[in-house]
């Protein structure tokens, strides 16, 4: 029997089942504050996120992920997340909301600082995986 | 600033599991206990966030979700805080496809406390696939 290779259906390296989008949503905390935010629309479920943070001012500092809807309501919340690299969260999805942050609309994304950034302005990066 | 990493389409959305967003009215009458208001849904509720207003008396709101023959199709959410937004989940481990419904669905919200002074609106913001 001859082995065929796998090979994938087209060239944009999307799963063909289940495409799972992924977008960058920057978020600066201005200088002399421990907060920021940025918006994205969107439809779909949010099953993962990768959140970028550079090194803070402060002893330890971490920051506070927030996922909002428009209306301020709080859909999903993750909090300690280290300075000075990557972090990886899939803790939407869980046996209580198999389906992670379900969500429609324009979502506000907001990073709350354990310390205020006293030197200068400070961009953390949020990578959202929608399927 | 976002951007796009990648995707199979520009329009930020997941290709094949968008979801559907509506908004669903119910109002409990002046000397009413409950309300209710229908709207046509084909897929799958996973999520409802309930903006309930500060009800009359100490209390909670409950939601009840019925299909056409006004049966049950989902088991009440009960103790949702008022003068709050509330996210209600519908989707569990032990119901992972949430409300599953077709057609006119009815929307019934019950206050604990009994009969309201004056009209409460409470907003159903419903996510479904």
């Amino acid at each position: 029997m001859a082995v065929t290779a796998i090979t994938t259906l087209d060239n944009r390296n999307v799963s063909p089942s289940c495409p799972v989008a992924c977008h960058k949503v920057d978020v600066t905390i201005p200088d002399e504050s421990d907060t920021g935010s940025s918006t994205i629309g969107f439809s779909g479920r949010v099953v993962r996120m990768t959140v970028d943070v550079p090194a803070l001012d402060g002893v330890a500092t971490t920051v506070t992920v927030t996922l909002k809807d428009e209306d301020g309501t709080t859909l999903y919340n993750k909090a300690s997340i280290a300075e000075g690299g990557k972090t990886v969260d899939a803790g939407m999805v869980a046996a209580a909301t198999p389906h992670g942050v379900v969500f429609s609309g324009t979502m506000t994304v907001t990073v709350l600082a354990s310390a205020a950034q006293t030197t200068a302005a400070v961009l953390v990066s949020v990578m959202l995986y929608i399927i | 600033m976002t951007t796009l990493c990648t995707s199979s389409d520009m329009r930020g959305t997941a290709p094949s599991n968008s979801v559907a967003r509506k908004v669903v009215t119910v109002t409990i009458l002046d000397t009413a206990s409950n309300g209710s208001a229908t709207a046509g849904i084909v897929g799958r509720i996973l999520t409802i966030v309930a903006d309930v207003p500060n009800l009359t008396g100490a209390g909670t709101l409950a939601i009840d979700i019925k299909d056409e023959d006004g049966t049950a199709v989902f088991a009440q959410k009960a103790a949702i805080a008022e003068n709050a937004k509330t996210v209600v989940q519908y989707q569990a481990a032990a119901t992972p496809h949430g409300a599953i419904v077709s057609g006119t669905v009815t929307f019934t919200c019950t206050a604990s406390a009994g009969a309201q002074t004056g009209d409460q609106t409470i907003n159903l913001i419903i996510y479904y696939i």
